[in-house]
């Protein structure tokens, strides 16, 4: 018999739990949860473990995951920290995100880093229980954004357009990688330039590391 | 000073601030542990357990409790010597998990394959179904001249599976899952795998050409190695081996 909690949408794996995070994102103290599963093959992939096929993976409902990390609600209120989803990609796991909203309450800050590169319908369904997201563009000329990621940035267009329309700008940073071998300074202005002019201002800009794995 | 040793030094301020707009008395020892921590420890969870006590007492008899408004951020900055804006650096922005549950190992063939084989049909996979007004196609030539006498294109006879090109697709279709995870998760795209039909027209070794998602690469490796036996490829009159390549999509629409 088929293992239930497959089918269990609300059940998701997760590559890792990470207390105490510091002035990482935001002022307070945030509790990274990094969920399994990613649409894309980036080349420098920072957590290629949320890629493998997870079998070994602990499973966790909104439930179980709210139980283990309420333990730092202190310093979630005291600071106004809460919890980063990321990942993988946490915005493949919309109703995770809204359940777990549901449990928290309000008062805890909830992140998202993100590619954007998943269906509108999910960030549509993310926004009214997100506080900030952190996006990783990547870059925005489709050509460098296919080779470096192997797949197409239209859902991020996309996305972006339904973020402007939902004015929610400013609770975004956008982060802008110098990715050695896929972009230079010059498309990273290009990149920033269409950004400005979907209303962005926040930007991160950092250079991928390159990693062996 | 060690990361952890940071992280533990800037949480005891937070609780000592808390402590104080409180009202709460508040002893705590420096810690004396020497070498990596992980920010905190038994120790300082029964602190921070102290002050839950204190402030569900508070809030039971009345009184207003505070908590909002401590920066963690200006207690990095300004608090604690030792510190530097490194902790603020991109690579910790991104959210690397600190303790990976799993590590495995590099799937190169995913990610640095180069161009596609160039494939004119797929068998289509819709939230389960199939859309079977496409045929599967048989591979093409690699190296016909290799030394095993393994075929893809150079027969007389292709392999064919009984019923033909359709009804291996439909059986495709009637025994293939969507994996609910990639459906959740709208994850799709096209599997091209190749395997071997052996001279008895069973499925012998397979291989993923182009994978999308670990979990539909299985899926499609899963059925390809249940499929029943083909008639096999006839070169010269004699059954040979034969490699054929399928690609599979996985595809959902709304």
């Amino acid at each position: 018999m088929a293992d239930n909690r497959l089918f269990d949408k609300h059940c998701v794996k997760i590559i890792g739990v990470a207390r105490h995070r510091l002035s990482t994102d935001g002022d307070g103290v945030t509790t990274l949860v990094a969920f399994h599963g990613c649409p894309l093959r980036c080349r420098y992939c920072l957590n290629p473990q949320s890629l493998g096929d997870g079998s070994r993976l602990r499973e966790y409902s909104p439930q179980s995951l709210y139980d283990e990390v309420r333990i730092d609600e202190l310093y979630f209120l005291a600071t106004n920290g809460g919890i980063t989803f990321g990942g993988g990609e946490p915005c493949l796991r919309p109703d995770f995100i809204s359940e777990f909203r549901g449990l928290c309450g309000p008062a805890w800050q909830i992140n998202l880093e993100t590619s954007l590169n998943v269906p509108a319908a999910n960030i549509k369904g993310l926004l009214p229980v997100v506080n900030t997201l952190i996006i990783d563009i990547k870059d925005m000329n489709p050509d460098i954004y296919r080779s470096y990621t192997g797949q197409s940035n239209d859902l991020v267009f996309d996305n972006l357009h339904l973020i402007a329309e939902s004015r929610r700008q400013s609770d975004c940073i956008i982060r802008l990688p110098l990715i050695p071998n896929y972009n230079t300074d010059a498309d990273r202005r290009v990149s920033r330039k269409t950004l400005e002019a979907f209303g962005f201002d926040r930007f991160d800009l950092f250079t991928y590391q390159i990693r062996k794995h | 000073m060690t990361r952890g040793k940071q992280t533990c030094k800037i949480l005891k301020e937070i609780r000592r601030q808390i402590a104080e707009a409180n009202g709460i008395e508040f002893a705590t020892s420096e810690c004396r542990y020497k070498g990596n921590c992980l920010g905190t420890c038994p120790k300082c969870e029964a602190e921070v357990r102290y002050l839950e006590q204190q402030l569900r007492i508070r809030s039971l008899a009345g009184k207003a409790v505070a908590l909002a408004g401590i920066s963690a951020g200006m207690i990095l900055m300004s608090g604690c010597s030792g510190t530097s804006s490194s902790n603020q650096s991109s690579e910790t922005l991104q959210g690397e998990p600190v303790a990976p549950i799993e590590q495995i190992e590099a799937n190169d063939s995913i990610e640095d394959e180069g161009e596609l084989p160039a494939i004119k049909d797929t068998v289509v996979i819709k939230k389960g179904e199939i859309e079977d007004t496409k045929y599967p196609v048989v591979g093409e030539i690699i190296d016909p001249e290799q030394e095993n006498k393994v075929y893809e294109a150079i027969v007389d006879v292709r392999p064919t599976f009984s019923g033909g090109d359709e009804k291996l697709m439909e059986w495709i279709s009637q025994h293939i899952v969507y994996p609910p995870g990639c459906y959740e998760s709208h994850i799709q795209g096209r599997v091209v795998i190749r395997f071997m039909i052996k001279a008895d027209g069973s499925v012998g070794k397979t291989e993923i050409i182009r994978g999308v998602y670990p979990e539909l690469d299985k899926e499609a490796l899963r059925v390809v190695k249940s499929l029943p036996k083909f008639n096999p490829a006839i070169l010269n009159g004699k059954a040979v081996d034969y490699w054929f390549t399928l690609p599979i999509t996985f595809k959902l629409t709304d």
